[in-house]
């Protein structure tokens, strides 16, 4: 038989070794409340079966996503800009800034480059006006330009999520979300106005458009440290 | 005497912002809020959500179904609790009914593991008896289990434990020692020279 000293130090042993919890996967969970959130919102039940599935994939695929992101380099606009040796700028406009360069290396103290944040603010700009084509309630069926535009501006997404402006938590929230609506936009069917819909009401829910227009404006609150 | 418990520290607010004007924040659906909120919690929570459950899937379920409950029901927190405490709450209901609708699964499982199991002679003698422990824990009932995780792995109150599962601080350390028994009685049949 145990006596209680050993066994004091035998649970003190499990309490390090049960269970013992990973890093916590904090964004990939975050993302999946969000979508999640979005179609729990939805007021139309017999509609909910089919956004469980659709949730489930995409989430799968932003996973897949986030993966590939890492490990490929997308040849883009902003990453041109930024691994020439370009860092990034600090806008006295409140659009998306970093004070490090898109690929990481810091670069604090230098100044940043006119490309760079044109290239920002096209982004910005870009997202915005998809967002509202994908909203617009007079234009079905989505335009393959739209989805395609999304694809693009996914990459984007990824590229600067995981650059430095990523580690700012209001910048990165605000990425996050149009992320996931992006994704979602990019894997739109034509015809298919019920999973069209369900993106419209999480673009609404999120305040996306508002934000953005935010970010690309003089209110750098949501997108500025 | 009991382990030693992990020092914990309780998640605390931005600077300048307050527990209840987050809340208003959150209640007012104001995304920053609400990702904020998410992150001062979230690692507490999976961590317990992990405790209980042992697998990574099945925590990042639960710690998302609570989060996502937390959300819709935050207008019917009180305050006379902490927040964090009201958290974990939802964390041990969800975490406690998901694990009961996976458990016939979770059964057939540890089945198959048993069978495969390294015989306990070829291991070393005190990874058997940890592994047996292990088995032990896993095997208490989930009241007892969830106080004996939340008191030794996680730091946790006997105040706090009774405030989350509703009962009284007394009946908190109750669990906690009932379970210490029922686990010292799992392992009766072990020598006291086998730990060495």
């Amino acid at each position: 038989m145990l006596n209680d000293d050993r066994f004091d130090d035998l649970l003190r042993e499990a309490a390090n070794d049960y269970n013992r919890p990973p890093e916590t996967p904090s964004r990939v969970m975050w993302s999946r409340i969000s979508a999640q959130r979005a179609w729990r919102g939805d007021p139309r039940p017999r509609r909910r079966a089919v956004p469980v599935a659709w949730a489930a994939t995409m989430a799968a695929s932003l996973l897949v996503g986030i993966a590939l992101g890492r490990h490929s380099a997308p040849t883009l606009d902003v990453r041109a800009l930024a691994s020439s040796g370009a860092p990034a700028t600090q806008e006295q406009d409140g659009s998306l800034q970093a004070g490090r360069s898109v690929t990481g290396r810091v670069d604090e103290g230098r100044g940043g480059t006119p490309q760079y944040a044109l290239a920002t603010r096209e982004y910005v700009r870009g997202a915005e006006t998809l967002l509202v084509r994908v909203t617009a309630q007079e234009q079905p069926p989505m335009p393959d330009a739209v989805v395609a535009q999304a694809r693009d501006l996914l990459l984007t997404t990824r590229l600067l999520l995981d650059s430095p402006i990523g580690d700012d938590p209001a910048r990165a929230l605000l990425l996050e979300d149009l992320e996931l609506v992006l994704m979602q936009v990019s894997q739109l069917q034509a015809g298919n106005e019920a999973d069209r819909s369900l993106v419209t009401e999480a673009i609404i829910q999120n305040g996306l458009i508002e934000r953005l227009r935010n970010a690309g404006a003089d209110h750098p609150s949501l997108v500025q440290s | 005497m009991p382990p030693e418990r992990p020092t914990m520290t309780a998640p605390q607010t931005l600077p300048g912002m307050g527990e209840r004007e987050l809340i208003a924040r959150v209640l007012e659906r104001d995304p920053l809020a609400e990702r904020e909120f998410y992150d001062l919690h979230v690692d507490r929570v999976y961590r317990l959500a992990y405790r209980l459950a042992g697998d990574d899937e099945l925590a990042q379920e639960f710690t998302q179904d609570t989060f996502i409950r937390a959300f819709e029901r935050l207008d019917q927190f009180r305050g006379d609790a902490v927040l964090a405490t009201w958290l974990h709450a939802i964390t041990v209901s969800v975490a406690l009914n998901g694990l009961r609708k996976v458990r016939r699964q979770r059964e057939r499982e540890t089945d198959l593991d048993d069978s495969l199991a390294l015989p306990e002679a070829a291991m070393h003698a005190r990874l058997a008896l940890k592994y047996r422990l292990a088995r032990a824990i896993d095997a208490l009932p989930d009241q007892y289990r969830t106080a004996f995780l939340m008191h030794y792995m996680e730091g946790y109150s006997h105040s706090e434990i009774g405030t989350v599962l509703a009962v009284a601080t007394g009946t908190s350390k109750s669990l906690v020692s009932r379970a210490c028994t029922k686990l010292r009685a799992a392992l009766a049949d072990t020598s006291g020279g086998f730990l060495c």
